[in-house]
């Protein structure tokens, strides 16, 4: 249980991680019509990218030995990044919004499953 | 990207275009096969156990070799050289024994309960056809197949450092994918995509399978350094215990016991969760036999299998396996490529990104004939259409070559004489199939226009298949999907569940690869656009 919560939350925040580090990018936010955002919202987003993949490499490190998780993080990252770049185009604000569930509910499942180990 | 006939590239980039494109198209369906195969034997047990109804037992932890397997060699091999049996796991649910007979590894099922052999299987199934095609395409004589796969994988690294190389705005483009915008374009992304985000992925996967078979490609240095002595190389490597057949009958002790002796062993090594692999006796009948005890590496990422070495007539311990530096290297990459260890998530996104590589290939493929086009058709050439041909053939056919070895798989009767042969001729008659049919439909007819005519209709003959699997598995073995989901056999109902996520895919692709025969202002419209 205490694992499949590390998993689960390695997973999320690692498909949360990549939705993070697309919407800061200003050629996805330009090809998407999204608002241009000022330098520092830029820098809040990528700060937040680079701590949900903090997080997401943390889950799967506590879940697994350190050589499980490396391996399971970077196949993380590379899915959930293809998952992100196919869905993006047809359905945006789904794949926005589940990118903010994904980022809340993986935070509360790391948190869960610290608490069980 | 560079056509054969422009000028001598002059950048690096260029250079790097140029050979992305060609190591592309001559080595493309390979790469293909390698890789399908590959994200196939991801679940090659599951798989095992669609195409082998017999072997559908319950898991049992009482598997025995003195009781079970034991009984069934001695009837079976009594006076065979080597003895090899493979315990249960939750993947792979029957004891599988194995023996030499004229040379040929023989294997059959047992029951792990009773001991009881199983019906013979009459295929291969995924460990012993899709797996092996992966590794070696089936070319035993003189290591050919391992030395193709060897070619095979120093391009994939190539393509991979050129493709880099040739990618304007890497970081830019991270996330780019357009299926709005022309084909082209949408085909370039993904193609791109595929390749960006998933590349550690394919150096890791590519260079570690280069590493797995280091011991066949050193063998010319080998020779050089051990001359007569080079059997000598692999046993200081490995540390492995060998000694001579004595020529004198002996009696095999309890093998038994000496699984138990071995587990305490790797208990006080540290490894206190340890079940056994699978147990090798070399002349099992021989006073100097020799019993090796192999542990699962269900809890580590190196393959290693910290052998235990014992006296088969009288139990003694001879020796744990000691390896080498450069052996543990070779072995954590094994363990990295192959994934022996139980790790649920992390096999389903191995196959998950396995597929993507085969969707890169394949609009790579799809992305060289559609630049050439405009200019070969002005030229009057029609090599293009035959690469189109070995693109779709090489893909998609191989797709529909596989989900007709399935069906063929349902259809045989079980007694059939040689039904894993006829079964694997299936495969390769159907694969040629589709090659000739996308040959005629490039060269001969009213739509040789029509590229995508070929891929289109291959990919709903493959729809069809997938679904007509599903189906006859259910009709043929009574053990349709909602008997198997309520008995909880996630092998059969996830293989079946695949098969129709697989239609449902194909049929898709087949909808992406709607009728266009392109213009001749329109593709070089194209060919400028994406330049």
């Amino acid at each position: 249980m205490t694992a499949a919560a590390l998993w689960w939350s390695s997973w999320l925040t690692s498909f949360a991680a990549m939705a993070a580090l697309c919407a800061q990018a200003p050629t996805m936010r330009s090809r998407m019509a999204w608002p241009k955002h000022s330098d520092s919202q830029r820098a809040a987003i990528a700060t937040s990218a680079v701590a949900l993949l903090a997080l997401s490499f943390a889950a799967a490190w506590r879940a697994d030995s350190a050589a499980f998780a490396s391996v399971l993080w970077l196949c993380e990252l590379g899915a959930a990044g293809l998952l992100l770049i196919i869905a993006l185009p047809y359905k945006p604000t789904w794949v926005m919004n589940a990118a903010f569930i994904s980022a809340a509910s993986g935070i509360v499942l790391f948190a869960i499953g610290m608490e069980g180990q | 990207m560079t056509d054969l006939h422009d000028n001598q590239p002059g950048s690096l980039r260029q250079a790097m275009d140029y050979l992305h494109s060609w190591a592309g198209v001559i080595f493309g369906a390979l790469l293909f096969l390698v890789f399908f195969m590959g994200t196939l034997s991801v679940f090659d047990a599951e798989i095992d156990s669609w195409m082998m109804p017999s072997t559908r037992v319950a898991p049992n932890d009482a598997a025995s070799f003195d009781r079970h397997a034991r009984v069934q060699l001695e009837q079976i091999a009594p006076g065979s050289r080597q003895w090899y049996a493979l315990y249960p796991t939750d993947r792979q649910p029957t004891m599988r024994i194995g023996w030499r007979e004229n040379g040929e590894f023989k294997t059959r099922h047992l029951d792990p309960a009773t001991g009881a052999l199983l019906p013979d299987v009459g295929t291969k199934g995924g460990t012993g056809f899709f797996f092996p095609f992966h590794f070696m395409f089936h070319i035993k004589w003189q290591d050919v197949g391992y030395w193709l796969l060897a070619l095979v994988g120093t391009a994939m690294l190539a393509l991979i450092v050129s493709g880099v190389i040739i990618h304007k705005r890497i970081f830019t483009d991270f996330f780019t994918f357009r299926p709005g915008k022309s084909a082209h374009r949408a085909t370039l992304d993904l193609h791109a995509a595929c390749a960006v985000l998933l590349l550690p992925f394919h150096f890791v996967i590519t260079l570690s399978g280069l590493i797995i078979f280091m011991f066949i490609y050193f063998k010319p240095a080998v020779a050089l350094i051990y001359g007569k002595e080079a059997p000598n190389a692999t046993t200081e490597m490995f540390k492995q215990v060998t000694r001579a057949p004595a020529r004198e009958p002996g009696q095999l002790a309890s093998v038994d016991a000496m699984v138990a002796e071995a587990r305490a062993r790797w208990t006080a090594a540290g490894m206190p969760d340890s079940a056994v692999r699978n147990i090798s006796i070399a002349n099992p009948g021989d006073k100097h036999a020799i019993v090796q005890v192999l542990r699962r590496p269900h809890d580590m990422m190196s393959y290693e299998t910290f052998t235990v070495y014992f006296d088969g007539s009288t139990g003694a311990w001879l020796g744990n396996q000691s390896l080498v530096p450069a052996a543990k290297v070779q072995r954590f990459f094994t363990g990295l490529h192959m994934i022996p260890f139980d790790h649920w998530w992390l096999r389903w996104l191995y196959f998950a990104l396995g597929l993507a590589s085969c969707v890169m290939i394949a609009t790579g493929s799809i992305l060289w004939v559609e630049k050439r086009r405009p200019k070969h058709e002005r030229n009057g050439q029609r090599g293009y259409r035959f690469v189109n041909a070995i693109g779709a053939a090489g893909t998609v056919g191989v797709l529909l070559a596989t989900l007709a070895m399935l069906v063929a798989n349902k259809l045989l009767p079980l007694d059939l004489a040689h039904r894993a042969t006829i079964e694997q001729s299936v495969f390769f008659a159907a694969w040629i199939g589709t090659f000739a049919h996308a040959l005629w439909r490039g060269f001969a007819g009213r739509h040789v226009r029509d590229l995508r005519m070929p891929w289109r209709e291959q990919a709903w003959a493959s729809a069809a298949l997938a679904v007509l699997a599903v189906i006859l598995n259910g009709a043929m073995t009574g053990d349709h999907l909602l008997v198997t989901l309520a008995r909880g056999d996630w092998a059969v109902a996830g293989t079946d569940l695949m098969l129709l996520f697989t239609a449902l895919l194909a049929a898709m692709s087949a909808r992406k690869l709607a009728p266009r025969e392109v213009e001749h202002g329109a593709a070089q419209r194209m060919q400028e656009s994406s330049a």
